[in-house]
Formats: structure tokens, sequence, C-alpha cells
């Protein structure tokens, strides 16, 4: 009995340690997602007092933002080019990944060693040559010219080749027996047996070009084609910075972020439960 | 009718030979069993009958058909997986109608074909279930479905019970052996378990570094093994080998070894004398493991024998069940 109770107290102990840690964890990451929604609500002479709760609170940043902002525009076009991208990176990833894992050929391995390769390149490296072939392309400016760079990532290769290496060839075996030619067996077997890694994949990816900054700032000059993050940037002016304006579109383009997630991590948690008893 | 040909079938990675020259006929509805240990190309020759690996010479015939060419789903066989390779996000009825769909059956047809298979496997209450929530003999029930409503001509198993436990494996195995009564089909089973090769198989085809080493019926082989290595693999415990000065072997089963103080009468026999190291008894016998001049040997004895360790026996050789083989472990 003694013993069973000093066991518990042991438990109890290293719980403790846990949640404070854990809370210490979530008070600094959400101290700054508190303060924006709470200066979203506040008018401009109330935006560098400390107080959380507005003393006047407000909705009119947010009817300034949607209605004389191009933020709707920015919202839309960030979204279009996620998506779009998100869509792009799962399909053509997943494709090579697997080709490189399933198929033997003659100049894989240096098929996959480029492509790894293209991962110790910084895009800051890789901004003046995409810049110039944007140019010579007439892609300034241009949807297309938002996107290119990141329809297919070397990382998203590699992630989904090492996946696909945990699938058994017998499965493919399997439905070549049952007469699917080899797109349906990439398309009804294989890639639902790697849903964990594509919700993954997906998530870095939509957020990675959700936040994207740098590349959209570049090739975009025309404010209507601006994503979320080159719009919030331009509120901030060579005289004054409209931090209250900042605030509410942060706030707003925050909730997709926190939607994807929300959506997506399911299928990483139900993954992990099917991968687990797979026997 | 589906007889199967395969004739000088030879199969290279690269420049690694794994098959030679290999040919086997194979009867309509016949039960074939190709044995072998491991790594000795069973498997890739089940596939190259399956078509899912390119022959690198040769001829492969299902019923009248040279089959070199074709793809696998044309080749009118179905397979079962060692792993069964069920889908884990498809049901039961999904896995096993999986074949059927892609065919593009009519709903109604795959609907009967699917529980005809369930009612012969006693799958019709599991068909809701995923393959997560099965147990290992069920799992193979299911993959065995999968093959069954393809109606083949020929069905392939590879090791499809290396994955269960010992008991649950003798049940499996009797299922498999209903099935074929049932279905009346070509069956060629590849194992590495001798006790499968017995039960199961009308003829047993041997291998051995991708060459056959023997055919022939399960009584055959363990009357008459052209050699050591057939004689060693067929038969539990392996068969016993003593070599004399001029490398003349006897081979002698543990079973036609006695203790010489309790043994039959028997025409033509030889006794030696040798030291027990083990004896494990399992019940209705004890395996005695003796030493004789270097050699061990192996004896199964009644299971009322209990003998000290370490004590010198006397061993009686049925010498008229021996068999002979030369210092190239052929038969003599
Ligand atoms: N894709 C491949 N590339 C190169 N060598 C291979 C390949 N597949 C099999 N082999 C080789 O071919 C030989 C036969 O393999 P196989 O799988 O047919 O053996 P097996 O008799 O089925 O063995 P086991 O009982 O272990 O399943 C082995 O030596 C193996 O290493
Ligand atoms: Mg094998």
């Amino acid at each position: 009995m003694a013993e069973q109770k000093i066991y518990k107290k042991a438990i109890s102990v290293k719980k403790t340690v846990i949640w404070t840690m854990l809370a210490i964890g979530a008070i600094a990451m959400l101290t700054p997602i508190i303060f924006m929604f709470s200066a979203s609500f506040k008018y401009s002479d109330e935006i560098f007092n400390l107080n959380i709760i507005p003393s006047e609170p407000t909705l009119s940043n947010y009817i300034y933002l949607f209605e004389e902002t191009t933020f709707f525009k920015w919202l839309i076009n960030s979204f279009i080019i996620s998506t779009v991208v998100t869509f792009s990176v799962l399909f053509f990833d997943a494709l090579i990944g697997y080709t490189l894992c399933k198929f033997k050929f003659k100049g894989r391995k240096i098929v996959f060693i480029a492509i790894l390769s293209t991962l110790m390149i910084p895009t800051e490296m890789l901004v003046i040559p995409w810049y110039v072939l944007s140019n010579n392309l007439g892609l300034i400016d241009s949807y297309f010219g938002l996107m290119f760079p990141g329809l297919m990532s070397g990382f998203g290769v590699f992630l989904m080749k090492q996946f696909f290496e945990g699938v058994p060839d017998d499965f493919l075996d399997a439905a070549r027996i049952d007469g699917l030619n080899e797109f349906q067996i990439f398309i009804e077997v294989a890639l639902p047996l790697v849903m964990p890694a594509l919700s993954a994949l997906a998530i870095f990816t939509f957020l990675g070009n959700w936040t994207a900054f740098l590349w959209p700032m570049i090739v975009t000059t025309s404010a209507d084609l601006y994503t979320i993050p080159v719009g919030l940037a331009s509120f901030s002016g060579e005289f004054q910075t409209e931090w209250e304006m900042i605030m509410t579109g942060a706030a707003v383009a925050s909730l997709p972020t926190l939607l994807v997630f929300l959506l997506l991590q399911r299928f990483i948690i139900r993954g992990v439960i099917l991968g687990g008893l797979k026997g | 009718m589906a007889q199967v040909s395969l004739k000088n079938i030879k199969k290279s990675y690269d420049k690694t030979e794994i098959i030679g020259d290999l040919s086997v006929e194979i009867e309509d509805k016949e039960f074939v069993v190709l044995v072998g240990p491991s790594g000795c190309g069973k498997s890739t020759l089940l596939r190259m009958i399956a078509g899912l690996e390119d022959i690198t010479a040769g001829k492969i015939t299902i019923g009248e058909r040279v089959v070199n060419n074709m793809q696998p789903k044309d080749r009118n066989i179905a397979m079962v997986f060692q792993n069964y390779a069920l889908y884990p996000h498809m049901t039961v009825y999904k896995n096993i109608s999986f074949g059927l769909r892609a065919a593009k059956l009519s709903k109604a047809d795959i609907k009967k074909k699917v529980n005809e298979a369930a009612e012969i496997l006693e799958l019709t209450d599991l068909l809701d279930r995923k393959p997560a929530q099965l147990s290992g003999g069920q799992r193979q029930r299911v993959s065995m479905g999968r093959a069954i409503v393809r109606d083949p001509q020929v069905f392939l198993f590879d090791e499809p019970l290396s994955n269960l436990d010992a008991k649950l494996r003798a049940t499996m195995r009797a299922e498999i052996k209903k099935l074929h009564q049932t279905v009346k089909t070509t069956i060629i089973y590849v194992t590495h378990d001798q006790v499968e090769a017995m039960t199961l198989a009308d003829r047993i085809v041997i291998l051995k570094d991708g060459e056959i080493q023997q055919i022939g019926t399960p009584m055959d082989l363990y009357n008459k093994p052209v050699n050591k290595f057939v004689a060693s693999f067929i038969g539990s415990p392996e068969m016993n080998f003593i070599t004399n000065a001029d490398g003349i072997t006897l081979g002698i089963r543990p079973e036609d070894i006695y203790l010489a103080d309790n043994a039959p009468t028997l025409e033509k026999t030889r006794t030696i004398a040798a030291t027990l190291i083990l004896q494990e008894p399992m019940g209705a016998e004890t395996l005695l493991t003796a030493d004789y001049d270097g050699t061990t040997i192996t004896v199964k004895a009644p299971g009322t024998v209990n003998l000290a360790v370490g004590q010198a026996i006397r061993l009686l050789l049925n010498v008229g069940n021996g068999h002979l083989f030369d210092k190239e472990g052929i038969r003599v």
C-alpha cells in the first residue's frame, strides 16, 4: 500500500512538471496572438497600451479592412495560390517519390540526388534567377509567376519517397494481378497508404505558401495581385505604420491556417493508428 | 483445363543467375508444392508464373496459351501473398471485390461472387470489418477470398501460412486442402516447411540454388530421395548420415533407429555403441540425441523411455530402410 502511494506521488510530481512546462510554452506562444486579436478591436490611439481588453472595443478595423482596402482580394489571392500549389505539390511530389521508390530504372540514383541537392540552395539565392526567368517569360505580376517556384518541392519528394519505402511491394503486386494499371495503383492503392505523410506535406506546403513573403513581394507590382503577407507589409509606409490594420489583417489571415491544421491533423492521427496495426 | 508448363526457364538479375535451366510440367487440377531453403528462387519462380517478374529465357504456358508476354491480369491466375497484402483502408468486402470492381463487373455480379466466396471461407460475418480488426487466420482467409472471386485457372500461394502460429497453421493447412477439393483448380504452392509440403502436395518439387533436385509424390521423396539434400530436407527430425572410410554415406531416419534392448525383430540391422547427449520428451515419443564417434545421431524413441544423459547406449539401425549415398551425395 505504502509503495503504491509513493508511486502515485511520483507520477503527480512528474505530471506537475510536465504541465508547468506546457503551460509556459503555451503562454509564450499565445501571448503575441492574444495581443494581435486584442489590438484588432482597438482604435489606433489605444494601440500601444498593453491592456488586453480594449477600453472601447470596435469592429471598425474589420469594416475598414474589408471595405476600404484590397484586403479581400489579397485573401482570395493567397487562398488560390496556396491551394493550387498544395495540390500540385501533393500530386507531383507523391508521384515522383513513388516512382523513385518503387521502379528500377537507369539514372534513378542520380535523379534522386539531383532533387535532394535542390534542398541545399536557399530561396534567397534562387530569387534572382526566378526573377530573370519570370521577366523573360512575361510572368511578372501573374498568378503563374507567383506559383511556379513552388509547384514541386524537393523536400516533398524526399518525404514521400521515404514513406513509400514503408509500403510493401506485395500491395502493388496484388493490385497488378487484380488488373489495375500502374497509374490506378498509384492513386487507389499507394496514395491511401501514405495518407499521414500527404497530410503533413499538405499542412507544411499550405502554411509555407500562406506566409510566404519574399518571392510574392518581388514578383508582384500591382496591389491587386498581392498576397496577404505582402499586402499587410504595404500598410507599413515610409512615414507611418497602421498597426491596427496590420493586426486586423493578421488576425483574419490566421484563421484559415488554424482551419487547415484542424482539418488535416485528424488524418495524421488516424494514419498513425492504421500504420501501427498493420500486420 | 489449366496445365502449367515451364520450359527451360532462366532468370538472372543483372549478371547473377538465380534460376539456371528449369523445366517442369504441372497437370490440370494438380496441387504442386515448391519447396527449398531460403533464397533458392521459389518466390522468383512463382512471380514469373504470375507475370510479376520477367523471364530471362524460356517459355511459360498456362492452359493452351503461352503467357511470356502477357500482363498478370490476363494470365487467369490469382495469387495469395505471405503478408496477405490486404489494403488496410478498405473493408473485407472491398478488399475481396477490388479486382472485380477494376474489371468493371456489375454491382449484382460482384455481390454474388463475394458472397459465394465469403460462404466458402466462412467470412460472411466479417465483410464490414477492416483488416486491422481481423486475426491472422481471418486475414489469410480474406486474401484467399480475393483470389477465389477471380475464378482463376491457377492459384499461386507464396508461403501463405508462415506468419501464423503453429496451431493456426495446421488448421489453415486443412482449409487450403479443402479449398483445393472444392474449387478444383491447379495450385502451385511455395513453402519452406516440409510438413506443409508433405501434407498438401500431390507432387513436390524440391529446389536448391535455382535447380530442381527432385520431383515426385511426397512418399516418393520420403522413400527414395535422389540425393543427400533431398533426404535431409524431407522428414522431421532430419535423416542421420553415417559416413564410412570409403566415403559412402548411410542415411537413416530417426524413426528407423531403436534402442537395442527394446527393438523389434528386423531383417537387416547393424548395432552401434553411442553416448546419449540430449533427451527431449515430446509426450508420445522422446527424441534422443547421441554421439557416435563424432557423428550426431537422432533417434525417435517411445515416450516411455527415460535414460540418463551421458549414459552409454546401444542403438540398432534398421539398415533395410536405409539409403546409401556416394561421395557426391548421389543415391547409389
Ligand atoms: N529484385 C532482385 N534483384 C536482385 N536479386 C534478387 C531480387 N529478388 C530476388 N533476388 C535474389 O534471388 C534469389 C532468390 O530469391 P527468392 O525470393 O526467389 O527466394 P525464395 O526461395 O523465395 O526465398 P524465401 O524462402 O526466403 O522466400 C535470392 O538470392 C535473392 O537474393
Ligand atoms: Mg520467397
